[in-house]
């Protein structure tokens, strides 16, 4: 049951409807429960075990960390305590996620140590959303041994809190202190909120339809066989940026689902990204893209670690670190792991170069607040971005090694004696495609500067039915679904 | 609470209602128009179903069902010619059995026919037997009903059941081949009521007629596929039975060696049996059709070109006139002889252009 799938719409509907004819919010809370491990139980069946295994957990482990006495500093007692709470946690999202990466390593240290032994080859099925739902987990139980958020006594709204639908697959991911006080309340039914709701998920449709899966199939086209494409730089390119803008309409569409869906029960998620290719630096970009995950890393890698509140060299170490650990949150892969290294590294020498970048600047007589040197940064980040991204969707290093020095290479001949090669999708398609980027970032850069959905409620009603049938339209007919097209699951679901 | 939120809430739900309800017909006008037209004189066969809900109720004798080898088989027009018997094809393509019985529940409740043959080449279609295009059309054309619903949800996957109840979603993707036909709403679905659900074909392959013993390996899959069947066979002469209906099994000719005579034995032998209106005809024996050449008459192995279909079609309607004593309504007065006299004309003039298309 995906979330542009008919079925999910159905169930959804009928999630709603019933949450609403509800009495109170024991009952809601009971139902949405029920709701989300259907929900669940549709997606991953055999795993749903897991999710509940790890609910269990974090609930237990939450009463006993407060039992223990909490405040900060810890105490060493509940230290403990968090310590193995945090370990089994951890230890099944390295179970299901790394083990079979690590036996890979493991082997090829050993072949290269003479060591014939070999660990046996692990096939293990990834839960849906585990790294999501994991990384709620550890937040929780750090703020309940803070002491910063009560521990959940209600078994069935902790329960909610970990597997809630909306989120459940792919974030974003909720911090106890925001999420559970909401799901304790009664939210009565609110046309206005039902309104945004619907409209926040029509732009979440808008955008994974109408533009990140048909950039999918070209992306797919030429990352799955760039040596296709190995004379033509300017495809190789193409696809890199096209998958530059794939992933963000891909996530944040599937976030605009998730926060719309959530919204339709009341209940508001954290917003998981604020124009990230708008961003002026590599640091900029990152407190914009996947926020809920970045604020994770801070609180719970990032300052544990020291911080900024430690020397400079240790510092830049620390942002290496957490940027690993991000590349390996992403999936257990070298490509991964120097997607999250060349983040930190951007970061690192964006510090290191920031003198030399001023005197440069200077020498030009570019105005560091002019519009020049501001187009430059945001063309500068996203073409650092696009880089990294390269590695992220590479189907391996030396796909990816393959494809950046080639990408630099502008040839316009291949594309003039040849013209466009096939590249999975009619020239229509693209077309409509490219006006659906164009849309997609021209509103986001409007809606920077004005509040576009409060300007659309101040229509007459003519208009307004006529924007929300024309998206509708649009979505609909332009929309790479269904039988006709080879239309992807969610990017995020699979990590 | 206060009159006026009373009065708000009120509006807000009239407003909500009236914009649901503008919505879905925007979306079924946009279904209507990007859903590709259905006439039978461009080269789509099977389910003409807008054709058959237009037909005068009670106006049908013979109603043939089945898959491809039907409606490409058998042409109505020839059944009129040869015996006066006004019939009509509403086959489907790769259509299985377990469809078929909705499509004959559907079909029952405009027209009263005398007869229902079903051409059981079906029969050899298996459990894991699916072809996703073929069902949406099967499906995807029915009008909307029960029996529509029944087909979509015990005959189809549940993965291809958006597919083929909801035609945005099937066909959204013309969007970039739309003509100006696909706009006439109400034309594009007509123009072939002449065929009566007939798709004649053209262009001929040399085939060979069933004679060799059929090996081991390929009458266990009959069996199998039989026994599959059997149940969904079973409902279809209980549907017959039930509307006064007497259930024609046939076949229609082949060319290489296949197991559907020996398919069609076995079932003669269990529902003659176990029902009283159920007889078997094999038309797939060489030298059961009149002047079928194997060299001409086929564009393949299992489906005729139009002048096979006529020779077939005339084989099939003397063998139903004698059989079940349908009387010849040439000799009728009244509505229907005419509009089977003028569609006859016409029949013959699309094919005389049809033919000489190719210089058949």
């Amino acid at each position: 049951m995906q979330f542009t799938s008919l079925e999910y719409l159905l169930f959804l509907g009928l999630s709603v409807a019933v949450y609403f004819a509800l009495p109170g919010p024991r009952t809601r809370t009971l139902w949405l429960l029920a709701a989300s491990y259907t929900f669940y139980f549709s997606l991953s069946a055999r795993w749903t075990l897991a999710l509940m295994a790890i609910t269990a957990i974090g609930y237990a482990f939450g009463l006993v960390i407060a039992a223990s006495g909490v405040g900060t500093p810890v105490h060493r007692k509940t230290k403990r305590l968090l310590a193995a709470g945090i370990v089994l946690v951890a230890g099944a999202l390295f179970y299901f996620k790394y083990a079979a990466f690590s036996a890979g390593l493991l082997n090829s240290g050993l072949a290269l140590a003479g060591v014939s032994w070999r660990s046996p080859a692990l096939a293990i099925a990834l839960p849906v959303g585990i790294s999501f739902w994991t990384f709620q987990s550890i937040a929780y139980l750090v703020d309940v041994a803070k002491g910063t958020v009560s521990p959940e006594r209600n078994p069935l709204r902790y329960a909610l809190f970990i597997a809630f639908f909306p989120q459940v697959t792919a974030g974003p991911i909720a911090r106890a202190g925001q999420l559970l006080p909401q799901l304790a309340e009664k939210r009565p039914f609110d046309y206005e909120r039902m309104r945004s709701a619907l409209v926040l998920m029509a732009w979440g449709f808008f955008k994974k339809l109408v533009v990140a899966d048909p950039l999918g199939v070209v992306v797919h086209t030429v990352f799955s066989k760039p040596h296709d494409f190995g004379d033509n730089g300017i495809v190789l390119a193409g696809a890199a940026v096209a998958f530059a803008v794939q992933i963000y309409c891909d996530f944040s569409g599937y976030t605009d689902l998730a926060r719309g869906a959530a919204r339709l029960f009341g209940i508001d998620l954290m917003p998981n990204f604020a124009r990230p290719y708008a961003a002026r630096s590599i640091k900029e970009f990152w407190r914009r893209w996947h926020m809920t995950l970045m604020s994770w890393l801070k609180d719970y890698v990032y300052i544990p670690l020291g911080g900024s509140r430690v020397s400079k060299w240790r510092r830049y170490g620390n942002i290496l670190a957490v940027f690993l650990f991000s590349g390996l949150w992403h999936g257990a892969g070298f490509t991964f792991i120097v997607w999250g290294l060349l983040n930190g590294l951007y970061q690192v020498l964006g510090e290191l170069l920031e003198p030399a970048r001023a005197r440069m600047l200077a020498l030009v007589r570019i105005t560091r607040d002019g519009a020049l040197h501001h187009a430059l940064q945001v063309l500068t980040t996203f073409g650092l971005a696009t880089i990294a991204w390269v590695f992220f969707r590479a189907e391996s290093l030396s796909d990816a090694l393959y494809i950046l020095p080639r990408m630099f290479w502008l040839d316009p001949r291949p594309l003039l004696s040849g013209g466009i090669p096939d590249l999975g999708l009619a020239k229509a398609q693209l077309l409509v495609t490219a006006v659906a980027i164009v849309v997609v970032f021209g509103l986001e850069y409007l809606s920077a500067r004005r509040d576009l959905t409060a300007l659309l409620y101040r229509q007459h009603v003519a208009v307004r039915w006529a924007v929300y049938y024309g998206a509708a339209l649009a979505i609909l007919i332009f929309g790479y679904y269904g039988p006709m097209s080879t239309a992807a699951d969610f990017a995020y679901f699979k990590f | 609470m206060p009159r006026s939120a009373d009065n708000r809430r009120t509006r807000r739900l009239l407003a909500s209602l009236a914009f649901c309800v503008l919505l879905l017909t925007i979306l079924t006008l946009a279904s209507a128009v990007v859903k590709p037209g259905r006439n039978g004189i461009d080269g789509q066969g099977g389910s003409a179903w807008t054709t058959y809900r237009e037909l005068p109720s009670d106006s049908v004798d013979v109603l043939f069902l089945g898959n491809s080898h039907v409606f490409v088989g058998v042409d109505p027009a020839e059944v009129w010619r040869t015996r006066g018997i006004p019939s009509f094809v509403l086959g489907g393509p790769t259509q299985q059995l377990k469809l078929t019985r909705f499509y004959l529940a559907e079909a029952l409740k405009t027209q009263r026919p005398r007869v229902v043959a079903l051409e059981l080449s079906s029969i050899a279609y298996g459990e894991t037997h699916f072809n996703r295009e073929f069902q949406q059309i099967n499906v995807g054309y029915m009008p909307l009903s029960a029996e529509k619903l029944k087909a979509a949800f015990l005959s189809t996957p549940p993965s291809e059941r958006a597919g083929v109840l909801v035609d945005l979603w099937t066909y959204h993707g013309r969007w970039s081949s739309l003509t100006k036909r696909d706009f006439d709403l109400l034309g594009k679905n007509r123009g072939g009521e002449f065929l009566n659900g007939f798709l004649p074909k053209r262009g001929s392959v040399e085939v060979t007629p069933t004679a060799s013993p059929m090996p081991e390996d390929v009458r266990a899959r009959a069996d199998a596929a039989l026994a599959y069947n059997l149940p969904y066979l079973r409902e279809i002469a209980g549907i017959c039975e039930d509307a006064d209906a007497e259930l024609l099994l046939f076949l229609t000719p082949t060319g290489p060696p296949n197991a559907y005579s020996y398919q069609l034995e076995k079932v003669e032998a269990v529902l003659g049996s176990e029902f009283d209106n159920v007889r078997t005809l094999d038309l797939s024996e060489p030298g059961s059709v009149p002047g079928l050449s194997y060299e001409t008459d086929f564009i393949d192995g299992g489906h005729l070109t139009y002048t096979g279909a006529a020779k077939m079609s005339a084989a099939l309607a003397t063998a139903l006139g004698d059989e079940y004593s349908l009387p010849d309504r040439r000799s009728e007065s009244g509505d229907r002889t005419a509009r089977w006299t003028s569609g006859l004309a016409k029949h013959d003039a699309y094919l005389r252009s049809f033919g000489s298309a190719t210089g058949d």
